[in-house]
C-alpha cells in the first residue's frame, strides 16, 4: 500500500515531469560546461590524467599570454560588436524585403541569401580570396590597377591592417543564417488583416508598418535571431587564418578567442589551458548578455 | 686662525653660489654663436628653438688660386677627399682632408671630329676605386680611376735650352730642372735631359724621347709638344750660364676616362627618351642609379657596363582628377590624344644618395609631401610618409648614423634620423645680409666622416663648411650607440644633449628606448610621456601594468571576490533593514526641496523612455531651463575632463586651447537652438524655443553617464585594448544621434521624412548664420566707425 502510494507520488512528482528535459539539458549542455570549468583548473594533455593546478591557468592567461590579451580579446569584442548588430539588422531588412517579393522568386532568393552561411569559413574564404587576391589577378586589385592606377597590388590578405576589415565584410556576407530564416518565416506568418486594419486606422507609410506591426508581431523570431547572432559572432573562428592562407594570420590580425582556444586545445593539446580560455569567453558572453538585458530587457 | 678659516670657508661658499647662479642662468639661455637659429619639433609647442646644431667654420673660395665660377656639386668620399664640380670651369676640383687643393679632373678630348669632353659636369660620385662624372650636356658619364686621379703627378717646369735656335723641340735640345726661389722659378744645376725625336704618331705628332743627359739612357716618352709635353710659357726666358733658357711646362699625365657611359642601346632610349645624366650613385655591384634631366620615369638604372636595366623610384604622375575620370570612359585613341594634350605635372627627381646598406634615397624639389624617399632594391619606400618637408629640396646626403640631411634652395637645411623624424632644421638663407655662414643659393650638401657639413653656395660661389657642435655630436653618438645596442652610451649622450635643451622629444624618446632595452619600463614610461610618444607610452604602460598584475593578481582576484560578497551581504541586510527605502525617502525629501535635483533625477527614466520623455518635456514642462543649463555645464565639464584626464594616447591633439574649443562648441549649440527653432517655426513645428533648448540638453544626457567612466578607464588602457574605449564611445554617439533625431521628430511632431528635411534645413540655416556673423565680425570696425559718424552727424546738426 505504502509502496504504491509512494510510487503514485513519485509519478505525480513535478521532478519526474521535467526529468526528460532536465536529463537531456544536463547531459548535453550543463555537463560539458561544468567539465570545461573543472578542467580549467587542471593541466591536461588528453593522454595523462588531469592534475589539479588551481588558478594557474588563469594567472598565466592574465599575466603571460600577450596574444590572448592584446589580440584575441580585443578582436573578438570588436568583431562581435560590429558583425553582431549590423548582421542582425541586415538579416531583418533582407527578410522584410524578401517578404515583399512573389512566392517563387522569394524561395530562390532565400536560398541564395542563406547559402553563404552554411558553407563555413573555409568555403567563404575560398570565394573571397579570389576577390581580394594579393596579385593583379585579384578582382579588387585588378580594378584598382586599371581604374585608379595604383603602382602595385595591395596585399589585402597578408596585411594585418586589411585582413580584419575584410574578415568583417566576409562575415557580414555570411551572416544571413538561421536567424534570417526564422525572421522571414515570422514575417510571412503575420496576419495580413493587421496591415489592412492599420491602413484603415491611418497608417501613413511603410516605416510605421514596420515599427508598429511587423516588429511587434515577430518578437520571438527577432529574439531568436538576436541570440543566434550573438552566439554566432562570439563563436566564430578560423576565418582569418582561412583568408590568409592557413596557419596563424599575419600579426594575429583577426585572431579570435575561439581561435586561441583551438590553438591551445587541438594544436598544443593543453586542454586545461584551452578550457580556461573558453571559460573566460563564457564570462564575456554572459557579461554581454547582462548588458543587453539591461538595455532592452525592460521593454520586452 | 680660526677666524681666517671661517672667512675662507665663507668666501668659498660665496664663490660656489655665484658659480651656481652663473651656471644655472646660462643653462636656461640657448647660447647661439651661429648667425641663424636651429629648430626642432616638439609635441607640445610644435616648432621650437634648440641649441645650435652646426656652426659656420670657414669657406673655400678658390681652388689653388682659381676662383670658382659656377659651382654645382660637392662630394666627400670615404677617405674624406672633397670633390667639387664647377660647370663654369668644366672641372672637378679635388681637396684633401684638410681642404688643401690637390688637383683637378678635366677632360677635353677631341677625337674623330666630335667633342666629348666635360661640359656641364653636373655632379660627381666616388666609389672606392672609381670617380663617376655625369655630364648632362654630353649625355655621358665619365668614369675615372680614383687612384690615378688622386695621385697624378703635378705639372712641373723645366727650362729649355733650344740648342739649334729653331723655336721648336728638335733632337739635341736640352732641359734644365727648375728651382723656386722666393716665388720665382729659375733654372738650376746642369742639364738633366736631352731629347730626341724618334718618330711621328698617326696623327702626325712628334714622339719625343727624353734621355738622361749624362748617360744618354732613354727615360720616358711624351707625344706632341703642345699637348703632352706642355708649351712654352709666354716665352718666359731666363739668362742662365750665358744662355737664354725658355720656361717650359711639363704636364703630368692627362686624366683619361677608363670608361665612358653613353646613351644606352635599349629601345626606349632609341625612341627618344632623354638620357641626360645629372647625378649618379653606384651600388656595390657597380649598378648606376642615374638622375636624368627630363627623366619622367624616375632614376635610370644601368649595370656596370652601361646596359639599361630598369627605371627606378619615379614619382607618381599627378594627373588632373578630371583627366582621371575622363580616362575611365574614353577609348584608347581618345586617351592617346588626351595624353598629348593634358597638363601632366611630372615631379622629376632632384638628387639621389645611397647608404652603405644599399638603400637609395631620392629627393624631389617640386614635391610638398614625401619629399624624401628611401628605396630598397625592389623599390619600396621606407622613409616616413609624415616626415616634415617642403618644396625646394635640391640635394641630400646620408650621414654616418643613417641620418639624412637635406638642403633646400631657399636656405633650409633639415636633418632627419633614419626613420624620417626631424632632428634639426635651420635656415642659412642670407636674406641679403652678408655674413659668414649665410648662403644665397645653396645647391648641394655633403658630410665627411667627422660630421662636418659642406654646402655649395652657387650664388656666392663658395663652399661653406659647418662644424657640428658638442650637442650635435652627442645626438649623433646616441643615435649610433642605440643602433649598436649600447644603451648605456646612448643614455649618457641623450642625457647630455638634454643639458643643452630641455625640450627635445628625440632625446626623451631615445632615453625611453634605452630604458626599454634595460627593461626599466617605468622610467621609460616617464620619458615617453615627456615626449608624448604615444606608441611608446602604450607599449611601456602595457609592460608596467603587466608587472603590476603579476605581483598583485591575487589581490585583484581577492578584491573582486570581496566586492561580490559585499554586494551579496548588502542585499541580504537590505532585505532585513530596508536601507534602500530609507535612502529613497531621504532622496524624495531632497527632491522636494530642490527643483533642479528633482529634474536631474528624471534623466535615467528619460534615457530609458526617450519618446515618452520628449512628450512629457513638451506637454508637462518636466524639465526647466535652469536644469537644462546645468546639464550643459556638466557637458562642458566633461569636455574639459576629456582633454585633461583622458589617456594621452587616445587624444588626437594634445595641446588644445580648451576655452577656445568650448566657445566654438557653445556657439554652435546656440546657433543650433536658434536655427532649429526658427526653421521649425515656419515649418509647422510645435516646439517652443524653451522646448528646443531643454530637449537638446536632454538628448545629450547619455554622454553624462558614459563619458566620465570611459575617460577614467582610458587611463589604464593601452592601444591593445583600445576597443574598450572606442567602441563604447562610438555607440554613445550613435545613441545620442538617434535621440537627437527623435527629439526633433517628437518635439515638433513631424514625420520621419519631414524630420530629415528639417535637420538639413536647420544645418543650412546655421551655416548662413555663421557666415553672416563672420561677415559682421570682419566688418566690425567699419560698422563701428560708420555708426559713430552717424551719431556725431545727428548731434552736430
Amino acid at each position: 500500500m505504502m509502496k504504491s502510494k509512494g510510487f503514485k507520488r513519485l509519478l505525480q512528482s513535478p521532478y519526474l515531469f521535467i526529468a526528460p528535459y532536465a536529463i537531456l539539458f544536463i547531459l548535453v549542455i550543463a555537463l560539458p560546461v561544468l567539465v570545461a570549468m573543472g578542467l580549467s583548473f587542471t593541466s591536461f594533455n588528453t593522454i595523462e590524467t588531469p592534475t589539479f593546478i588551481g588558478l594557474k591557468n588563469y594567472v598565466d592567461i592574465f599575466t603571460g599570454d600577450t596574444v590572448f590579451l592584446q589580440n584575441a580579446v580585443s578582436n573578438t569584442i570588436l568583431f562581435s560588436v560590429v558583425v553582431g548588430p549590423i548582421g542582425y539588422m541586415m538579416a531583418f531588412f533582407l527578410a522584410w524585403m524578401l517578404a515583399q517579393v512573389p512566392h517563387k522568386a522569394r524561395t530562390i532568393y532565400a536560398v541564395i541569401i542563406y547559402s553563404p552561411s552554411i558553407t563555413g569559413p573555409i568555403m567563404m574564404a575560398f570565394v573571397w580570396r579570389i576577390i581580394f587576391s594579393g596579385d593583379e589577378t585579384g578582382y579588387i586589385n585588378s580594378m584598382l590597377i586599371n581604374m585608379f592606377s595604383i603602382d602595385s597590388p595591395i596585399q589585402f590578405l597578408q596585411d594585418a591592417d586589411y585582413l580584419f576589415p575584410i574578415m568583417i565584410i566576409v562575415s557580414l556576407w555570411g551572416s544571413m543564417g538561421l536567424g534570417f530564416l526564422a525572421m522571414l518565416a515570422g514575417i510571412l506568418n503575420i496576419d495580413r488583416s493587421l496591415y489592412e486594419a492599420a491602413a484603415i486606422d491611418g497608417m501613413r507609410n511603410r516605416w510605421q508598418e514596420i515599427f508598429y506591426i511587423t516588429i511587434p508581431s515577430i518578437k520571438p523570431q527577432m529574439l531568436f535571431g538576436a541570440v543566434m547572432s550573438i552566439i554566432g559572432t562570439f563563436n566564430a573562428a578560423g576565418l582569418a587564418s582561412a583568408l590568409s592562407g592557413g596557419g596563424t594570420p599575419p600579426q594575429y590580425a583577426g585572431w579570435l578567442i575561439v581561435d586561441h582556444a583551438n590553438d591551445f586545445g587541438f594544436t598544443r593539446f593543453e586542454m586545461g589551458y584551452a578550457s580556461a580560455v573558453t571559460v573566460i569567453l563564457l564570462v564575456i558572453v554572459l557579461l554581454f548578455n547582462k548588458i543587453a538585458y539591461r538595455l532592452f530587457g525592460e521593454r520586452g | 686662525m680660526k677666524g681666517f678659516v671661517n672667512q675662507a670657508v665663507a668666501m668659498l661658499l660665496f664663490f660656489t653660489v655665484i658659480l651656481l647662479v652663473v651656471f644655472s642662468s646660462t643653462k636656461g639661455v640657448l647660447a647661439s654663436t651661429a648667425p641663424y637659429y636651429t629648430y626642432t619639433t616638439d609635441n607640445e609647442d610644435g616648432w621650437v628653438r634648440t641649441s645650435d646644431a652646426y656652426t659656420p667654420e670657414g669657406q673655400i673660395l678658390d681652388a689653388g688660386g682659381v676662383a670658382f665660377k659656377t659651382l654645382e656639386y660637392v662630394y666627400v668620399d670615404h677617405e674624406d677627399y672633397v670633390y667639387i664640380t664647377d660647370s663654369g670651369h668644366a672641372k672637378v676640383f679635388i681637396f684633401d682632408q684638410d681642404l688643401n687643393f690637390i688637383d683637378t679632373i678635366e677632360y677635353f678630348e677631341s677625337s674623330v671630329g666630335e667633342k666629348d669632353g666635360f661640359n656641364a659636369v653636373n655632379s660627381v660620385f666616388v666609389t672606392e676605386d672609381k670617380i663617376y662624372v655625369p655630364d648632362s650636356f654630353r649625355k655621358s658619364i665619365f668614369i675615372f680611376d680614383r687612384e690615378e686621379a688622386l695621385s697624378r703627378a703635378p705639372q712641373y717646369y723645366l727650362w729649355l735650352d733650344d740648342v739649334d735656335l729653331s723655336d721648336t723641340l728638335t733632337t739635341g735640345d736640352l732641359f734644365y730642372s727648375s728651382k723656386n726661389v722666393s716665388g720665382v722659378d729659375t733654372p738650376t744645376g746642369s742639364p738633366v735631359y736631352e731629347i730626341e725625336i724618334t718618330g711621328q704618331t698617326d696623327s702626325g705628332r712628334d714622339i719625343i724621347l727624353f734621355k738622361d743627359y749624362e748617360t744618354k739612357e732613354p727615360l720616358f716618352e711624351k707625344i706632341d709638344k703642345n699637348d703632352m709635353i706642355g708649351r712654352i710659357l709666354s716665352w718666359v726666358t731666363a739668362d742662365y750660364d750665358n744662355k737664354t733658357l725658355l720656361k717650359h711646362t711639363i704636364y703630368a699625365q692627362k686624366n683619361v676616362p677608363i670608361q665612358i657611359i653613353k646613351t644606352p642601346t635599349a629601345p626606349v632610349f632609341q625612341e627618344g627618351y632623354t638620357f641626360a645624366p645629372k647625378k649618379v650613385v653606384v651600388d656595390t655591384r657597380g649598378n648606376m642609379y642615374i638622375v636624368g634631366a627630363q627623366s619622367s620615369n624616375g632614376l635610370i638604372m644601368l649595370n656596370y657596363e652601361g646596359e639599361f636595366l630598369t627605371f627606378f623610384g619615379g614619382n607618381p604622375l599627378r594627373t588632373p582628377i578630371l583627366d582621371q575620370i575622363r580616362s575611365l570612359i574614353l577609348t584608347e585613341v581618345q586617351k592617346k590624344q588626351l595624353r598629348t594634350e593634358s597638363q601632366i605635372d611630372v615631379d622629376f627627381v632632384s638628387s639621389v644618395a645611397i647608404d652603405e646598406k644599399g638603400f637609395i634615397y631620392t629627393v624631389t624639389s617640386t614635391l610638398e609631401d614625401n619629399v624624401i624617399k628611401k628605396f630598397n632594391v625592389s623599390g619600396k619606400n621606407y622613409f616616413s610618409q609624415d616626415a616634415v618637408g617642403w618644396i625646394g629640396a635640391v640635394d641630400l646626403w646620408v650621414g654616418n648614423y643613417g641620418n639624412v640631411i637635406v638642403v633646400e634652395e631657399f636656405g633650409w637645411i633639415n636633418e632627419y634620423n633614419s626613420n624620417g623624424q626631424l632632428i634639426f632644421s635651420f635656415s642659412v638663407s642670407d636674406r641679403g645680409i652678408d655674413r659668414e655662414g649665410l648662403l644665397s643659393l645653396p645647391k648641394s650638401i655633403a658630410i665627411n666622416s667627422s660630421d662636418s657639413l659642406f654646402v655649395i653656395d652657387q650664388g656666392n660661389k663658395l663652399l661653406q663648411v659647418y662644424e657640428p657642435t658638442l650637442f650635435t655630436d652627442a645626438v649623433h653618438t646616441a643615435l649610433q650607440a642605440y643602433q649598436d645596442g649600447d644603451e648605456v652610451l646612448a643614455q649618457e649622450n641623450w642625457s647630455y644633449s638634454l643639458e643643452y635643451t630641455t625640450v627635445f622629444d628625440l632625446a626623451h624618446i631615445g632615453l625611453g628606448d634605452a630604458y626599454v632595452r634595460q627593461e626599466d619600463y617605468e622610467t621609460a614610461l616617464v620619458e615617453y610621456t615627456y615626449a608624448s610618444y604615444k606608441d611608446g607610452i602604450s607599449d611601456t604602460y602595457w609592460q608596467v601594468r603587466q608587472d603590476w598584475m603579476e605581483q598583485n593578481l591575487e589581490t585583484v582576484f581577492a578584491t573582486l571576490l570581496g566586492l561580490i560578497v559585499l554586494r551579496w551581504i548588502l542585499k541580504f541586510f537590505n532585505k532585513k533593514y530596508h536601507y534602500t527605502k530609507i535612502l529613497g525617502k531621504k532622496f524624495t525629501k531632497i527632491r522636494e526641496k530642490s527643483q533642479v535635483i528633482d529634474e536631474l533625477s528624471y534623466i535615467p527614466t528619460f534615457i530609458k523612455h526617450p519618446l515618452d520623455g520628449y512628450y512629457i518635456i513638451k506637454q508637462n514642462e518636466r524639465v526647466s531651463v535652469k536644469t537644462a543649463s546645468v546639464i550643459y555645464l556638466a557637458l562642458a565639464a566633461i569636455f574639459v575632463m576629456y582633454y585633461k584626464i583622458t589617456n594621452v594616447i587616445f587624444l588626437d591633439q594634445i595641446n588644445v586651447n580648451i576655452l577656445y574649443e568650448l566657445i566654438i562648441l557653445g556657439s554652435i549649440l546656440i546657433l543650433w537652438v536658434i536655427a532649429n527653432y526658427f526653421v521649425c517655426l515656419i515649418n509647422d513645428g510645435e516646439g517652443s524655443f524653451k522646448n528646443v533648448y531643454v530637449s537638446t540638453a536632454m538628448s545629450f544626457t547619455p554622454i553624462l553617464f558614459i563619458a566620465p567612466i570611459l575617460i577614467i578607464i582610458s587611463n589604464v588602457l593601452t592601444y591593445q585594448e583600445a576597443v574598450f574605449y572606442s567602441v563604447p564611445f562610438t555607440f554613445t554617439f550613435i545613441w545620442v544621434a538617434i535621440y537627437f533625431f527623435f527629439m526633433i521628430k517628437e518635439i515638433h511632431n513631424y514625420e520621419v521624412g519631414e524630420t530629415v528635411g528639417i535637420i538639413f534645413k536647420s544645418m543650412f540655416t546655421m551655416l548662413i548664420m555663421g557666415i553672416f556673423i563672420f561677415v559682421v565680425y570682419s566688418l566690425n570696425s567699419q560698422i563701428f566707425t560708420v555708426s559713430t559718424e552717424i551719431v556725431r552727424e545727428m548731434f552736430e546738426r
